[in-house]
């Protein structure tokens, strides 16, 4: 058996997508949840004690970094589960998805109507109806919390 | 280059249109680009089609799907200035014209397509894994094919993608993640020694580190035409071969792939390994092109279903080259 990955009950997970952005339980049906390491916690179909003996790197997708005072969505996984999401979700044009995808920040002007669903906090950012990946909400201003390796400079949209 | 190609000299009874070879090895390659189907919804909704209201992660597209989906990327590739042809003979993939980057693309960092030089693509499809079955990719960084079978099984069952190379695991890491294959599981064994305590699996795709002349379109040359040539890799072959046919469940499906023209690297790592238990079965794709395995070599007899080995020349369908088996292990399955 894998001593890396340790296969957890799913609901608290399940839960926290839930209350943070509006996510249907279903939509994380069917998956198996591990924590590797003390703070990242997977989703991906496999059961790895099935996989005896194997030295196993990575199941499926990260989903979660389990930090002492809040969690943080992965990215990958905003993109691969939350297009769905109905709370704290940021529709972004395309100037504004350009700088996030570059890792820049964005602020809304105080009037903006766009404020008003948003909690301070990680949000969904969003480009024509699709996740785009993992932002962060504060004071009006969005911080994008694509890791550095993943961003790009002038995207072709 | 003309040294290189004077390399490919020793197949020229192999060959047969050998001025149409040399001068498809002079050209570059097309872009290859295939759609994610599960990526589909994101897809849809991009191209201003209306998605089916489930998870990205549970997606699951039909064959119409594909092709709705195929011609959405088309469009949206056209629109930034890359136009498109679809490759005939893979429903999905498209060659893309003046791409210089072709990463770069809002789409290609949501995943909605992958890069993949165009006959790389033939392995999965001739393992042609379904849902729900446990599959090993044993050499399988950088993923592009690791993915392709994780499309075929529908994001279900169990698909372990191994690979030792640390920098190559990064880069198929990184890869499954992008395409958001979640029935992956990563593992960083040396093939040769992945543990057989794991157990058997229903298919196994074994596409082996070659000598790589088949990329001479790629490069310009041969890239280890100084690190032992074609012998020096055939031991590694053979000994991953052996490892993987164990590892291979009665009634099973192995694949073995190389994108090199040697015969010491093809058939004759099969004849030296495969067994009475195996038969390497014909192969027929639609739409593509290949001439049959060889079944002598300097004088050497090899097993008569070397005959069924597809070796794909450069010239016969503009691609790079390339060779694939598909073994059945004799039995029932479990």
């Amino acid at each position: 058996m894998s001593t890396s990955f340790i296969r957890l009950d799913g609901q608290p997970y399940v839960e926290w997508w839930e209350d943070r952005f509006g996510l249907s339980p279903a939509t994380f049906a069917g998956l198996c949840f591990y924590q590797r390491g003390r703070s990242t916690v997977w989703a991906g179909v496999p059961d790895v004690d099935d996989l005896t003996g194997a030295r196993v790197e990575a199941v499926g997708i990260p989903l979660l970094r389990l930090g002492a005072r809040f969690w943080k969505p992965t990215s990958i996984a905003i993109i691969t589960f939350a297009s769905m999401a109905s709370r704290n979700v940021l529709d972004l044009d395309d100037q504004e998805t350009r700088r996030f995808l570059a890792g820049s920040e964005s602020c809304l002007e105080a009037t903006d109507p766009r404020r008003e669903d948003l909690a301070s906090g990680f949000i969904v950012a969003r480009h024509d109806g699709v996740a785009i990946g993992c932002g962060e909400w504060h004071h009006g201003t969005l911080y994008s919390c694509i890791p550095k390796g993943k961003r790009v400079e002038s995207v072709d949209l | 280059m003309t040294n290189t190609l004077e390399r490919l000299n020793r197949y020229r009874e192999l060959v047969d249109d050998w001025p149409a070879f040399i001068e498809a090895c002079r050209m570059p390659l097309p872009t290859v680009v295939w759609v994610n189907p599960l990526r589909q919804a994101a897809l849809l909704k991009l191209g201003k089609q209306g998605a089916p209201a489930t998870s990205a992660g549970t997606d699951c597209a039909s064959d119409s799907d594909i092709l709705i989906a195929t011609s959405i990327l088309a469009t949206r590739l056209e629109a930034l200035g890359y136009p498109s042809q679809p490759v005939n003979w893979y429903p999905g993939a498209l060659r893309v014209d003046d791409i210089d980057k072709p990463g770069k693309t809002l789409d290609f960092y949501l995943g909605l397509y992958h890069v993949q030089e165009e006959i790389s693509l033939l392995p999965a499809v001739l393992l042609a894994a379904e849902p729900g079955e446990r599959v090993l990719d044993l050499c399988a960084a950088p993923g592009g094919k690791t993915a392709q079978i994780a499309c075929q099984m529908e994001n279900t069952g169990t698909l372990v993608a191994n690979d030792i190379r640390p920098n190559r695991l990064r880069a198929l890491r990184s890869n499954c993640e992008r395409l958001g294959l979640l029935n992956v599981v990563v593992s960083s064994h040396d093939g040769t020694r992945f543990p057989l305590e794991v157990g058997q699996f229903d298919r196994v795709l074994l596409d082996v580190p070659c000598s790589c002349e088949g990329n001479v379109r790629q490069s310009g040359k041969i890239p280890f035409e100084q690190a032992g040539g074609v012998r020096g890799r055939a031991g590694l072959q053979a000994t991953l071969l052996g490892r993987a046919w164990k590892l291979l469940a009665p009634g099973g499906v192995l694949v073995y792939s190389t994108c090199t023209f040697a015969p010491e690297e093809n058939e004759l790592v099969l004849d030296y390994v495969l067994g009475e238990d195996a038969k390497i079965e014909p192969l027929e794709i639609e739409g593509l092109s290949s001439s049959a395995g060889v079944t002598e070599w300097n004088g050497r007899g090899l097993r008569p279903d070397c005959h069924n080995v597809a070796r794909i020349w450069p010239h016969l369908n503009d691609t790079g080259g390339f060779a694939a088996a598909r073994i059945r292990k004799r039995g029932e399955a479990p």
